[in-house]
């Protein structure tokens, strides 16, 4: 046996070897970790990363409307005016420097601000305004439909340039809204010379170079984006803000599907800002140098009511109103949410104009199994039939509660609500299913009878909410086809959307609250509470649910 | 033959572990400290099936293992070793139903195939190719996501991907035989096809089918745990070994008993498969015999 | 029959095969319930002239045959249609994704190959001592293991508990990936001299690769004992053995050649098995390739995306058995391509 001992040797060093080399490279990792006492030493002391779920779709405003590609159109582009910090409630100038509007409330005139340049040197004037809102109607997004924003109220004959630093807006119908529509994304102003030189506007079609590249008058252009894996942004040395003062000069948005990963990046610093869900805020709870940030956001989350289902219960009001009587409110917040959810009296959420006019913000459901089963009772709906030693209501019909796959909360949320439902003898089964899936069921079936969703803000109205919410159909809403309608509702919104006037307003809010809360075509479950984990090297940092990051005001130091 | 199996140690494991699997899927009742309750519902196809409950209570949630929990608890609240002995019945049920009937499908097609040959023979080569080209887990996904999220109908994508395994099994073993000496003789004789067939062929050809059965055993759990973990098989509340790696893993960090006793649980099983159908293959062939 | 021949004929048997996995792949999500175009208009935001339109654009008012013969119409121009998760082509993502997922099989097959291969030696050669005991112990526990736990529970100890590995991902955070050449971040490292990347790279490897290699390394070791054993105790070797061949001519001149044809043919269907395993752990490492890219497609219901890279994979699976039967050819004269 002795002479193939070299061989074996030979096989033997080679796989030491290849050992080794793993080893060396393992630790050569290592030295990247060590924790350094006091406040840990800054990374890349000049660039914001940021690690995410998900990518934006397009960088194109025309086109964006999910909320990953509006953050980063938000910071390549202005608009003509905007919001600042963390006020929702007062309009600033941007790109226009003051604005008046006219005694027939439809007709608003802009100045606009000079000497702006884009990110190539091109000089902005109101061709590129009128230009950025003609284009965003004639384009009409067919992949996302975010023009509806505009046309709403505004077709090809609105803008009208005066000068070249003056531009008219003719609305085609009073909007209570309308600032807030200038300050969204949508309303960003492009620059006319470069887009046309890139496949210019095309009736219903989006455009492929905009989608990827930009030319914006914002403190950032845009350096590469590798899909799915990170999308930089640097400096725009030409910013008419200027770059005095403490700014972050690149911008780093990664994404990571994974938790595990956005907790390790926040937590060694590779992030200074991350996505981290609610039952994993633990894990970066008390680490050095990390903090919790917290703030009310328009985020809301809904339990729908499907009044045209074959269980024909659901058509009635009293049933519903049980319904919203069995489902655990504190659970929500406390169990799915980790605490991380703002209670949420009707439509209109938190720091929105007019909340106070739902029952001055105070929730008129809670989690009350008596009163439901007394609901019930009187409804004629018994626990009559016998089951495996159980008394159920309906006829032991069960009923079908959906959430989407993936999602943790509803999933708590779902399994939460059967087991109260089940308490007071009513059945039901849990189904989940992918997302468009899901939209299908809601949108083209009414094979369902309570599903779980969400609603975000398009802009700072609580017409943006009410409208849609509890809106009929005929009436251009219902939104989540809960088949629910009422003429006074809709009277009262239509009111409330075709004046300025504040008290109009707040009082068509008020009466149409107190009758869509006593016939419930949802369950209004909470708020969404932003939460994310932030550096404490970041400065700078606010939140304003109408634009969730601002990177100029970003800078990394201690205070 | 046996006394050879018995010597072999890590064959005795396996059989021991699989013994285990069976005694603890039979007396979960008593194993177990918390029990599920099933509900009657019926599904969109019109049927009715069995629903799995679990008790929720928040207030014990991501407990650490103790004497009270073995397996500490998870984000319900819910016993987690209460869950994984409730859940070697769905595991067993799982690998004992997608191997049966896989193996049946297989057999009766590849055995068939093989013995007539012919234009039979080359279609079968033909659907086989196209189901083998396939990595069975990505066929599986593509199934199961059609069919939605249930433990049936992951059973039905294995089953779908796993049978032409098995009939390409039986036809190589049914083409080798059919050319052996014996069979020779027994049509010499004028018996008919079904009984040469069923008596002559099939019997000889058990002996490399088992040992791939046993070891599918094993395989068939890991694909269904892993489909489970993706987000396809067992419905969210069912004590399902693969779904509840796939629930802990947001909590890992914090909370590692969550992913760790499940896994476990896989592990085991799946060693326990793998030692035994290894032993069977030891003993069976000849040429590994010493 | 001539090898070219052989060849040729293998790949026009593709073809059925491509159109048979196709079939099955299209029906199977597109028979599903669901609303696409409304996933990809933007959900419950979406306008319905936006919808309207992109069911047009996706011909799905039209019968399911229909739809099948845009669809191969569409193949044929290399077109495999949008991805709506993505937002753009599926053959970009593809062609960002593949390498990702090639290089991660690649390292895979490196940890598994060599130290399958010696390891079975060695077991082969030490029958029944310990480390052939201890060796099959670590094969058969390989190939019991669930591939997502062993990555997590690899994850929780060397990236968490004691920090030696990165989490996720295939570069540090912040970290530009080297000037693409081929899309192999340790080969493009290489190419273009940057240090920081290979180690870097190399570095957020290991993990998965180990993971993903894990299982192979198991059944290779496997095979090559339970090849070498057989091959050693055969009449061929006894003789050679007889004929007073040193112990080391034996060993690596005849029975180590007759021992890797079996082991070749396992390395090549372990190639399948990789694929699968690829989609578990690149979901786990946060892996930007094909496999993350199939769970998510699959589980959001991305249809073109489900369909684009089943074909891949078909392709793959396909080419790569063929280069097996090829090398099986190469290294055993005896077996003649086609037959003999």
């Amino acid at each position: 046996m002795g002479s193939f001992k070299k061989k074996d040797m030979k096989a033997g060093v080679l796989a030491i070897l290849i050992c080794a080399i793993f080893i060396c490279i393992a630790f050569s990792g290592c030295t990247q970790q060590q924790q350094q006492p006091g406040n840990p030493e800054i990374k890349n002391p000049t660039t914001y990363v940021r690690y995410d779920i998900g990518e934006p779709k397009t960088l194109d405003p025309a086109e964006a409307y999910d909320s990953a590609s509006c953050d980063e159109v938000f910071n390549i582009y202005d608009q003509l005016v905007t919001y600042h910090g963390n006020d929702t409630k007062t309009i600033y100038p941007s790109l226009a420097t003051n604005w008046t509007v006219g005694s027939d409330q439809e007709t608003w005139t802009f100045h606009l601000r000079q000497g702006v340049k884009f990110s190539n040197g091109d000089s902005f004037n109101a061709s590129d305004v009128k230009y950025s809102f003609d284009r965003v109607l004639t384009m009409n997004s067919p992949d996302s439909g975010v023009a509806w924003i505009l046309s709403q109220c505004m077709n090809l004959n609105s803008t009208t340039i005066l000068d070249p630093y003056t531009v008219q807006i003719k609305l085609k119908n009073t909007y209570g809204g309308f600032l807030a529509l200038m300050a969204f994304s949508v309303a960003s102003i492009v620059d006319k010379k470069i887009v046309e030189t890139n496949g210019g506007v095309v009736a219903n079609t989006d455009n492929e170079w905009m989608k990827e590249h930009s030319v914006g008058t914002g403190p950032y252009k845009l350096d590469h984006w590798t899909h799915n894996s990170e999308i930089v942004l640097k400096k725009n040395d030409l910013y008419w803000g200027g770059w005095s003062g403490n700014h972050v000069d690149t911008v780093v948005v990664k994404t990571a599907d994974e938790a595990s990963t956005r907790i390790l990046a926040l937590n060694s610093g590779d992030a200074d800002f991350a996505y981290i869900p609610y039952e994993n805020l633990v894990d970066i709870k008390n680490k050095t140098g990390v903090l919790i940030f917290n703030a009310p956001s328009y985020n809301v989350v809904l339990g729908l009511f499907n009044t045209e289902s074959e269980n024909t219960f659901m058509a009635n009001k009293d049933v519903r109103k049980a319904l919203s009587y069995v489902f655990n409110y504190q659970s929500a917040i406390d169990d799915a949410f980790n605490g991380y959810l703002f209670p949420l009296p009707g439509a209109i959420p938190k720091g929105m104009p007019y909340y106070e006019t739902q029952n001055n913000g105070m929730s008129v459901y809670n989690h009350n199994l008596v009163k439901a089963a007394e609901l019930l009772n009187a409804s004629g709906y018994t626990q009559t039939t016998k089951f495996k030693g159980n008394f159920y209501r309906f006829n032991n019909t069960a009923i079908r509660i959906w959430y989407n796959s993936g999602n943790a909360e509803r999933q708590k949320m779902a399994l939460s609500f059967q087991q109260d439902l089940a308490s007071i003898g009513i059945n039901s089964v849990v189904s989940t299913e992918s997302w468009p899936q899901y939209l299908n069921r809601l949108y083209n079936t009414v094979d369902w009878d309570y599903m779980f969703l969400g609603w975000m803000p398009d802009y700072n109205d609580p017409d943006d909410y009410v409208a849609p919410f509890v809106g009929s159909a005929a009436n251009g809403g219902d939104t989540f086809h809960t088949g629910w309608a009422n003429a006074t509702v809709d009277q009262m919104i239509n009111r409330a959307k075709f004046n300025v006037s504040t008290q109009i307003r707040s009082d068509s809010y008020a009466t149409a609250f107190n009758i869509y809360i006593n016939d419930p075509s949802l369950i209004y479950i909470g708020q969404e509470s932003y939460t994310r984990g932030i550096r404490t090297w970041l400065q700078g940092y606010s939140y304003n649910p109408c634009i969730e990051y601002y990177y100029y005001n970003y800078y990394k130091a201690y205070k | 033959m046996f006394h050879l199996f018995r010597k072999s140690l890590l064959s005795m494991i396996g059989l021991a572990i699989i013994i285990l699997l069976l005694l603890v899927a039979l007396f979960a009742p008593f194993l177990a400290k918390e029990h599920p309750t099933y509900a009657e519902v019926s599904t969109e196809q019109g049927t009715t099936q069995v629903e799995e409950r679990w008790e929720i209570h928040f207030d014990r949630k991501l407990l650490p293992p103790s004497s009270d929990h073995f397996f500490g608890t998870d984000d319900y609240g819910r016993d987690i070793f209460s869950m994984i002995v409730y859940g070697s019945q769905t595991s067993l049920r799982i690998c004992l139903l997608v191997i049966a009937i896989s193996t049946f499908i297989g057999v009766l097609l590849g055995g068939l195939a093989g013995y007539f040959g012919g234009v039979l023979d080359e279609i079968l080569m033909r659907i086989t190719d196209v189901f083998l080209s396939i990595p069975y887990l990505i066929l599986a996904l593509a199934i199961a996501a059609a069919l939605g999220r249930s433990i049936d109908h992951i059973m039905e994508a294995m089953i779908i991907t796993w049978w032409p395994t098995y009939a390409r099994l039986m036809r190589g073993q049914v083409l080798a035989l059919r050319e052996q000496q014996f069979v020779e003789a027994a049509r010499s004789v004028g018996a008919r096809n079904s009984r040469i067939l069923f008596r002559h062929i099939l019997p000889n050809s058990l002996a490399p089918l088992l040992v791939q059965i046993t070891l599918d055993l094993g395989a068939v759990l890991l694909v269904a745990a892993g489909l489970s973990f993706i987000g396809l098989g067992a419905s969210p509340g069912t004590a399902e070994w693969g779904l509840m790696i796939s629930d802990g893993r947001a909590f890992m960090f914090h909370a590692w008993w969550y992913v760790t006793f499940p896994g476990l649980a896989i592990v085991l099983v799946v060693l326990g498969f793998n030692l035994l159908g290894d032993g069977l293959r030891d003993v069976t062939d000849p040429k590994l015999r010493r | 029959m001539k090898t070219w021949e052989y060849i040729v004929r293998r790949l026009l048997l593709l073809i059925p095969v491509l159109i048979g996995v196709t079939i099955i792949t299209f029906t199977v999500s597109h028979v599903i319930p669901a609303d696409p175009a409304r996933a990809f208009a933007g959900g419950p935001k979406a306008q319905p002239e936006t919808i309207a339109r992109i069911r047009a654009e996706l011909h799905l008012d039209k019968p399911l045959w229909e739809q099948y013969f845009y669809y191969l119409n569409d193949l044929i121009h290399l077109n495999l249609g949008k991805s709506f998760l993505e937002n753009r082509p599926v053959t970009t993502a593809l062609a960002q994704y593949f390498p990702a997922t090639f290089e991660l099989t690649i390292f895979a097959m490196i940890i598994a190959v060599p130290f399958g291969i010696i390891g079975g030696i060695i077991s082969a050669i030490r029958q029944n001592k310990l480390s052939d005991h201890i060796t099959r112990i670590i094969a058969i526990v390989g190939y019991s293991l669930p591939i997502f736990w062993l990555a997590l529970m690899l994850q929780y100890v060397f990236a968490y508990q004691f920090p030696i590995f990165p989490l996720e991902g295939r570069l540090s955070a912040g970290m530009t990936s080297p000037t693409t050449f081929t899309g192999f971040y340790v080969l493009d490292s290489i190419l273009s001299g940057n240090v920081a990347t290979l180690l870097s790279s190399l570095h957020h490897l290991l993990l998965p690769a180990f993971t993903l290699g894990f299982a192979t390394l198991a059944i290779i070791l496997r095979m090559m004992r339970s090849s070498m054993l057989e091959v050693m105790g055969s009449d061929y070797i006894r003789t050679a053995r007889a004929k007073g061949l040193s112990e080391r001519t034996v060993i690596y001149k005849h029975a180590l050649r007759n021992a890797m044809i079996p082991t070749i043919t396992v390395t090549g269907l372990a190639f399948g098995g990789l694929l699968s395993g690829a989609v578990l752990t690149e979901t786990i490492f946060n892996w930007p390739g094909m496999g993350r890219f199939a769970a998510h497609a699959v589980l959001g219901l991305d249809f073109n995306a489900v369909m684009g890279f089943t074909l891949v994979v078909a392709i793959i699976y396909v080419l790569a058995n063929l280069i097996v039967d090829i090398l099986y050819a190469v290294v055993d004269p005896r077996v003649k391509l086609g037959g003999g």
